[in-house]
């Protein structure tokens, strides 16, 4: 059930795959915190190179001034936070906080035995925010949708090309009422990383509708639409 | 794993990923299917922690988190690619191989990312597939080692991705912010609790495998003919489910309905009055309604409400497939035993079964020929999955299989012979006297055991040879000339032919020869002790007494 992730490259280079080893996939949960607010992530990071060296996989912290700091020595032994011993899970569970909005760049790095240097997984990041992001982010998607910028609203939705297509079935007063809809839109749940909010909605015979709309955030601390 | 990478990289100019996390998923989903057995097979469930304490479900973890790995180095190109069933030609991602060329047919496959991705190329072959599970056979049980465990963990993954809906209709679900379009059925249930299959309800169909495509096959029509994913609601590809229903469109909370509920549906609570929800009616659709006046259902969706109703259905159907895949990998031979007798496995010793522990029963890899061994083999009736009388039936496992082995009241192998050594004085007409030497267990089957008597018979000196065969129910007592002597009870001669069933006493004899007058003897329980007295004349020096429990 993976899901992609996806890189944007501007140019081609052609390299060979070695057999050095490497961490795999690395993910924090949840990726976004409220700001001032002491808030547990879970990294957890797929090695399974047997060449680990025991106690080896260490969480960094990226400092702003360029320096790191380790948080402390991921674990597989099923404990605290880790769901399986020896399923080459680590797992490490961090309190992480911020007194202003923020973007914590979190690395794995791992020893294998036979290499000098340390290696290390792509940066993860945390964001803190402000409580009501998701909202700020529904209502300026709002906002261009009422000002008919197209381009700028489409960046909102996960599925940009589906929006575009609707938009342009719709027309730009289909577009407005739709803003105008958004302003108005109430959080009803919430989740790590998960906002739904209810938009009302007045249907042709006159019936007003509560309806749905799902946003959760990027990699870059972004929240999109991502039903609707 | 071979990896041969023409890898057109560059820098990244910009990294937008939405979160793919949805590992636990599958691990939720296989610890799901353990639990089950744990609460439906509990015999298999005893075998499965024979390996030790949760040792199975951690290392079918490895493979439910690990199969969704990449390809290092590629950042962009994994596993996943080829966990679609046919395989993956969406939204520019190509996957030269569906989940079972890649995990079950082992071939060499080729992952193609999108242009938004340098088109990067990678070519792999799986290293965790079930020809390699196959092949890790623990060499004394014939059961699958924890390395084929571990390989099965990852064909069960790549099963497991065959309950979720993009997986069977070719819908690319990249998750990409701005870039591609997210099926929220894999994140939105992430850890939500998998709900079990009722007990004995088979949602899919699992019986009478032909193999793990077959299943695979059966598992991916089920979720394709059932479901759609987001991008793919009222996909005009057949087969698509036939809609028999639809709600009025202003309907707060409108969705799309089939009017015929699943079992599991009806099972889950998910069977509402208008029957399965299977689409959403969201604002895009209401929005294209009012400006369009046109009702279309391109725009209904799979939002948070319907994939989890998605989830609540097949991950009960998830639990079904899975577990069958665990059974059909891993089939379980059970050996009951009727009467004195004991069955053994070969080769390897899964089965190695007595009167007393049975029934027994062992894991086998699939498709592994047994030969069971009775013994004793000459009063044994198969019935069951085994047939004939035989001492040693072969049974090829495919499936869960249950042998009986009936053995022929009496039968005495095994037994072990214990008691003391006692006679009259010299010149007593007649011997009387307990055989007895330390416990003995009469083994292989049916072969004549000779132990001897301390101090020997007084007309036959020390070391006076007493032979056993428990090869049936019944017993023969044979006096056999030694090396001659005063005794002088001639060449042979065969003693009295009675039946044993145990537990009861021999029945005495008052005379059965010249030299023998008498027997007694009690059996108080197949595979306890027996103890058998007789009564002899003038058994010669140098003599042996035959105690054959023959036919």
């Amino acid at each position: 059930m993976k899901r992609y992730q996806c890189f944007l490259f501007l140019g081609l280079l052609t390299i060979r795959a070695q057999a050095a080893p490497a961490i795999g996939s690395v993910r924090a949960i949840p990726t976004t915190a409220v700001i001032g607010t002491a808030t547990e992530i879970s990294v957890q990071a797929s090695i399974t190179d047997p060449s680990l060296i025991a106690g080896g996989a260490n969480l960094l912290q990226l400092n702003p001034n360029g320096t790191t700091t380790i948080l402390g020595t991921l674990h597989d032994d099923g404990l605290n936070g880790d769901a399986y011993a020896g399923d080459h899970v680590f797992t490490l569970l961090v309190t992480l906080n911020s007194s202003s909005a923020a973007q914590i760049q979190l690395e794995v790095s791992a020893a294998f035995r036979g290499m000098l240097q340390r290696v290390k997984a792509p940066t993860i990041s945390v964001f803190f925010q402000a409580a009501n992001a998701p909202g700020q982010s529904l209502a300026t998607l709002a906002q261009n949708l009422a000002a008919g910028n197209i381009g700028a609203a489409q960046l909102f939705f996960v599925d940009s090309d589906r929006a575009g297509e609707l938009f342009s079935a719709v027309g730009l007063s289909g577009i407005q009422a739709l803003g105008g809809a958004l302003l108005a839109a109430q959080v009803t749940a919430s989740g790590p990383d998960l906002r739904v909010f209810s938009v009302p909605w007045v249907a042709p015979n006159g019936t007003i509708l509560q309806l749905e709309v799902t946003l959760e955030p990027d990699l870059n601390g972004n929240w999109l639409v991502v039903a609707w | 794993m071979s990896i041969r990478i023409p890898l057109y990289l560059a820098f990244i100019a910009s990294v937008s990923i939405l979160r793919a996390h949805e590992q636990p998923t599958h691990q939720n989903l296989t610890s799901a299917a353990l639990n089950y057995i744990n609460a439906n097979d509990p015999m298999r469930a005893k075998l499965l922690q024979a390996y030790g304490p949760n040792i199975i479900s951690t290392v079918l973890a490895d493979g439910a988190w690990n199969e969704d790995s990449y390809f290092p180095p590629s950042l962009f190109l994994g596993r996943f690619f080829f966990h679609f069933l046919p395989s993956l030609n969406d939204l520019g991602q190509f996957g030269s191989c569906s989940s079972v060329d890649w995990g079950i047919n082992a071939l060499s496959c080729t992952a193609v990312g999108n242009a938004v991705v340098g088109g990067t190329t990678v070519t792999a072959t799986d290293d965790h597939t079930w020809k390699g599970a196959l092949a890790a056979v623990d060499q004394v049980t014939g059961a699958p080692t924890l390395l084929g465990w571990r390989h099965l963990g990852y064909v069960i993954h790549l099963l497991e991705d065959l309950t979720s809906p993009p997986h069977t209709r070719n819908s690319a679900h990249p998750c990409a912010g701005g870039l591609f379009f997210c099926d929220p059925f894999e994140p939105d249930n992430e850890g939500v609790p998998v709900n079990l299959p009722k007990s004995g309800s088979d949602y899919v169909g699992v019986s009478n495998l032909t193999g793990p495509q077959d299943l695979f096959s059966r598992v991916r029509n089920y979720t394709h003919d059932g479901y759609f994913s987001a991008r793919t609601v009222f996909d005009t590809t057949p087969p698509m489910p036939v809609e028999t229903s639809e709600d009025p469109d202003y309907t707060p909370g409108g969705a799309y309905y089939y009017a015929n509920c699943l079992q599991v549906s009806i099972d889950v609570g998910t069977c509402a009055a208008s029957g399965r929800r299977i689409a959403f009616k969201g604002l895009a659709y209401y929005l294209h309604l009012k400006f369009t006046g046109q009702p279309d259902r391109k725009w209904a969706t799979i939002n948070r409400t319907v994939a989890h109703e998605q989830f609540q259905e097949l991950g009960p159907a998830t639990v079904n497939a899975v577990v069958a895949l665990i059974r059909y990998y891993a089939p379980m031979l059970t050996v009951t035993i009727q009467g004195s007798g004991s069955v053994a496995s070969s080769p390897g010793n899964g089965i190695n079964c007595t009167t007393g522990s049975s029934p027994c029963s062992a894991l086998f890899v699939q498709g592994t020929q047994i030969t069971l061994n009775a013994n004793p083999g000459s009063k044994v009736a198969w019935s069951g999955a085994c047939s004939g009388s035989s001492a040693s039936v072969t049974v090829t496992l495919i499936s869960d299989q249950s042998c009986v082995a009936t053995f022929q009241p009496g039968g005495l192998t095994g037994d072990v012979i214990s008691g003391s050594y006692d006679y009259p004085a010299f010149g007593v007409p007649y011997y009387a006297f307990s055989y007895s030497t330390n416990p003995v267990t009469v083994s292989p089957s049916g072969a004549t055991t000779t132990f001897n008597i301390n101090g020997g018979l007084p007309c036959c000196g020390a070391g006076t040879n007493f032979t056993a065969d428990f090869t049936a129910n019944s017993l023969t007592v044979t006096v056999v000339s030694g090396g001659g002597g005063f005794c002088g009870c001639g060449a042979s001669f065969n003693g009295p032919v009675f039946t044993v069933t145990s537990p009861q006493s021999f029945p005495a004899v008052s005379s059965v020869s010249s030299n023998v007058i008498g027997i007694s003897g009690r059996v108080t329980a197949t595979g306890s002790t027996i103890g058998i007295n007789f009564q002899s004349l003038n058994v010669p020096n140098g003599s042996y007494v035959v105690l054959n429990f023959g036919p």
